[in-house]
């Protein structure tokens, strides 16, 4: 696994997860559709990947579709990277 | 645009997708006043029942209280039924600023303002006293109405894992450089009916710069020694920068809410929040009803330390 994925992932797990939560996370496990993230707290996510990789992500393309793997994320901050 | 077929269509798919996701809600019509013992219509049409209502915020018992319907009656007789005006042109009577001066008693407060409902209440103040130079950082499991308030408000977004205080802290670590921090959390949470532990959360935000505002909807009038709330349960009275609350609950279960705390942030909601400067607010004879209640439960705390025997989910003690 490359490292932005790793990040992500260790981001996620940390952020999201209760100590007890012994779910699996991978890299494409469904973070919003799965009950992972919810709408309302998936902004702190939006602003570690926004000031990481030293982006910003318009609003617009913050959709929860976007940010339901760490494999969507991936592609949506190297989208806005290579922008 | 015409409502044509197609959009018929479309809203009757909508309706059907909520009704397969098991989620549509149907109403069932009391054909009683408010009670534990009611008499229920359900579904639709069909032969009335009684039945023990087990699911009302009549906390206290209030709703229907003799005492409160006969003040609710006097103040309609006496102060007439609506205001046909928002509060700052000419829809505020005496008994309004009464009944806000009795509820920033109550709460241990410096000043209130009231609102339609604490739904509006939610709605309306952190848009009235954040800016983008802000950060809001609210518990993941607040009511829906703080979430809706919060989108309405420039100010930055930040959550916390529900209760963790470690997590809070590392997020007003992170959020240092904002000019304020302001710490939301329901009181009593809605849905689990845990209470927040208002101690720690007061103890972080004096630590680290930081405004508290708590939604005592679901604490109002029953939690703690006297039922003024769960600041009164955590021993912070006097320490809440914003109280939100709701009398449609325990406090007499009519209409209406408020927002209450230090006066200057009242002052700002007073000036500029939508819900209060665009919306009639609690019409006289709830309000009447309303200081009837706040007589009762500041006389004595007999409802309150009834229900105190019976177990609340989370609760310290």
């Amino acid at each position: 696994m490359d490292e932005m994925k790793q990040m992500i992932l260790n981001y996620v797990k940390k952020e999201y997860l209760e100590e007890d939560d012994d779910r699996e996370v991978t890299e494409t496990t469904p973070l919003i559709s799965g009950g992972i993230v919810d709408s309302f707290s998936m902004v702190s996510l939006k602003r570690f990947l926004e000031r990481k990789y030293s982006i910003q992500i318009p609003d617009a393309d913050a959709s929860p579709e976007a940010f339901d793997s760490v494999n969507k994320i991936v592609a949506l901050v190297n989208r806005f990277k290579k922008g | 645009m015409a409502y044509s077929e197609k959009s018929r269509e479309i809203y009757q798919t909508e309706i059907k997708g909520i009704k397969d996701a098991g989620i549509f809600k149907e109403e069932r019509y009391i054909h009683a006043p408010q009670n534990a013992d009611i008499v229920v219509e359900f579904p639709d049409g069909a032969q009335l029942k009684k039945v023990i209502n087990m699911c009302a915020n009549n906390y206290l018992g209030l709703s229907s209280h003799p005492d409160v319907v006969k003040a609710a009656h006097e103040g309609l007789d006496h102060r007439g039924y609506g205001m046909s005006s928002v509060r700052f042109i000419c829809g505020t009577q005496d008994i309004h600023r009464q009944l806000e001066g009795k509820l920033t008693k109550f709460l241990g407060t410096e000043d209130t303002l009231l609102f339609p409902s604490c739904m509006d209440a939610n709605a309306g103040v952190f848009e009235a006293v954040l800016t983008d130079k802000d950060i809001m950082i609210a518990d993941r499991l607040v009511h829906a109405s703080i979430v809706d308030g919060m989108r309405l408000c420039k100010a930055m977004q930040d959550t916390y894992k529900h209760s963790d205080m470690e997590h809070l802290e590392e997020k007003l670590q992170e959020h240092q450089d904002k000019r304020f921090r302001l710490i939301i959390t329901d009181g009593v949470f809605s849905m689990d009916g845990d209470l927040a532990k208002l101690d720690k959360i007061v103890e972080l935000a004096e630590k680290y710069d930081s405004m508290v505002f708590v939604d005592e909807s679901h604490a109002s009038g029953f939690i703690g020694k006297t039922g003024r709330g769960t600041h009164e349960h955590c021993g912070v009275l006097g320490r809440i920068d914003i109280i939100t609350t709701t009398l449609g609950k325990a406090l007499g279960g009519a209409s209406g809410g408020c927002v209450s705390g230090r006066k200057e942030l009242v002052e700002l909601c007073r000036q500029k929040a939508r819900p209060y400067l665009f919306s009639n607010t609690v019409a006289p004879v709830i309000v009447s009803g309303a200081l009837q209640v706040m007589d009762l439960i500041s006389k004595t705390t007999e409802r309150r330390d009834k229900l105190s025997g019976i177990p609340i989910t989370g609760a310290s003690s």
